[in-house]
């Protein structure tokens, strides 16, 4: 169970559970009346691909294609492949048996490479001792969609009475005032939301709905707002 | 775009991330500080997939692969689905205004400036002022149809496209709903990968 440690406007802070607004799912396909599946497989063992070809026929090799099938290992091809693993294969085309270096690169808007560094790794921090708190920003629903693209959405979810209360009032509070309010992460309650290591840091804007006794307080996270490429330039 | 009996044009210019932003990404190096590429080491460990070695289709339950140009589709009861046309250059009715919290609800797959190569007065007046429009929208031929919402801000007029998705209402006593996303890992940063 995921959850968020959140703190309100009056500072009152709890635990609480968050779960993924998922989209609705791809139609199904098939084939003929009959359900069809997506799979991976083998399409040319090691000794047929461009590489491999351009070492034992050199590199016009079409002719010996369509005269001889020699990129077909007819034992392997077709073969559907299930899970794998990563692995690296060095400059001089070995596997690399140790963990090899990793490095950060940095680009540009241009996709010009501006720095390169060692990683930085990003540590989650929706459910730690610092809560994730409201931030004085707060945006009208019709102001927030003409400024930000929302590419994922959490539902908060109470996890016992207590949770009920407090998560139903928030929602309240915002669906009265027809409002987002900002959220920060980190000791300063300012930092983007990264839902888990290495993930994602996002903005992120808590909006409510109730009806009755029902309710939806529902985490809209954005990294991109509606700005076009010529301003940025 | 059709509106109150007039019609409009746009160029499509996808909204890209990494072009307003910048981007990183993360790379292996070898011990004489070559870029290693990835590759893909089999379950069982006997073979190693390099780049060019792997393809993907749709398999029959006998396991014959079938061409994209027999596939079909059907809804989550089973009924067979219609193949939507793409809807790029043809003009689709605009509806609305919509209120903000559908598109807040909309899974978005893609976003859009519209360039406008032929703004008609009653739209370009309805989206200035702030009102969102929502029309069909299908890049591509495909058996789901999506939405194309239309707005307007300082920085021009955008299409934010995507699929209705539908939270949970939640109450006191009811048991929680079920995290179907929990296990994905769509929330990690595979610039960082």
């Amino acid at each position: 169970m995921r959850l968020i440690h959140l703190a309100d406007a009056d500072n009152r802070n709890s635990h609480v559970q968050i779960i993924g607004v998922a989209a609705p799912p791809p139609p199904r396909r098939t084939a003929q009346g009959k359900p069809v599946v997506f799979r991976r497989f083998l399409a040319a063992a090691e000794g047929g691909i461009h590489d491999a070809l351009v070492r034992s026929l050199g590199q016009e090799y079409g002719q010996a294609l369509i005269d001889g099938d020699p990129e077909v290992d007819v034992e392997l091809v077709g073969t559907p492949i299930d899970r794998t693993s990563t692995v690296y294969i060095a400059g001089d085309g070995e596997v690399l048996r140790i963990a090899p270096r990793m490095i950060e690169i940095l680009f540009g808007p241009d996709g010009a490479e501006r720095e390169r560094r060692d990683p930085v790794e990003t540590a989650a921090n929706v459910q730690t001792t610092a809560p994730v708190r409201w931030m004085k920003n707060r945006l009208k629903r019709k102001d927030a969609v003409r400024r930000f693209v929302f590419g994922r959405t959490m539902q908060l979810v109470h996890v016992d009475g207590l949770t009920y209360d407090y998560l139903h009032g928030l929602a309240k509070k915002l669906d009265d005032a027809d409002e987002l309010v900002a959220l920060g992460a980190g000791a300063s309650g300012k930092d983007p939301l990264v839902l888990q290591v290495n993930g994602v840091p996002w903005r992120g804007f808590l909006e409510g709905r109730v009806d009755g006794k029902r309710y939806q307080l529902l985490l809209r996270l954005s990294n991109l707002e509606l700005k076009s490429t010529e301003a940025r330039a | 775009m059709s509106f109150a009996g007039e019609e409009s044009s746009f160029a499509l210019e996808k909204v890209d991330r990494s072009k307003l932003y910048g981007s990183r990404r993360r790379v292996a190096i070898d011990a004489s500080g070559t870029a290693c590429t990835r590759a893909a080491l089999t379950e069982d460990g006997q073979a190693v997939l390099r780049s060019g070695m792997t393809a993907q289709g749709y398999f029959d339950p006998d396991g014959r692969q079938v061409e994209s140009g027999a596939l079909t589709a059907v809804d989550e009861a089973g009924n067979a689905l219609d193949l939507v046309a793409s809807t790029l250059g043809v003009a689709q009715q605009l509806t609305g205004p919509i209120d903000p919290k559908e598109l807040l609800d909309l899974a978005v797959t893609a976003v859009y400036r519209l360039v406008p190569e032929n703004l008609a007065p009653g739209l370009s007046a309805e989206i200035a002022a702030g009102r969102i429009l929502r029309a069909p929208f299908n890049y591509r031929p495909d058996y789901r149809s999506e939405l194309a919402y239309i707005l307007q801000n300082d920085a021009g007029c955008f299409a934010v496209i995507g699929a209705l998705a539908s939270p949970t209402w939640l109450e006191p006593d009811a048991p929680p709903p079920a995290d179907d996303t929990e296990s994905d890992d769509g929330d990690l940063d595979f610039e960082m990968f």
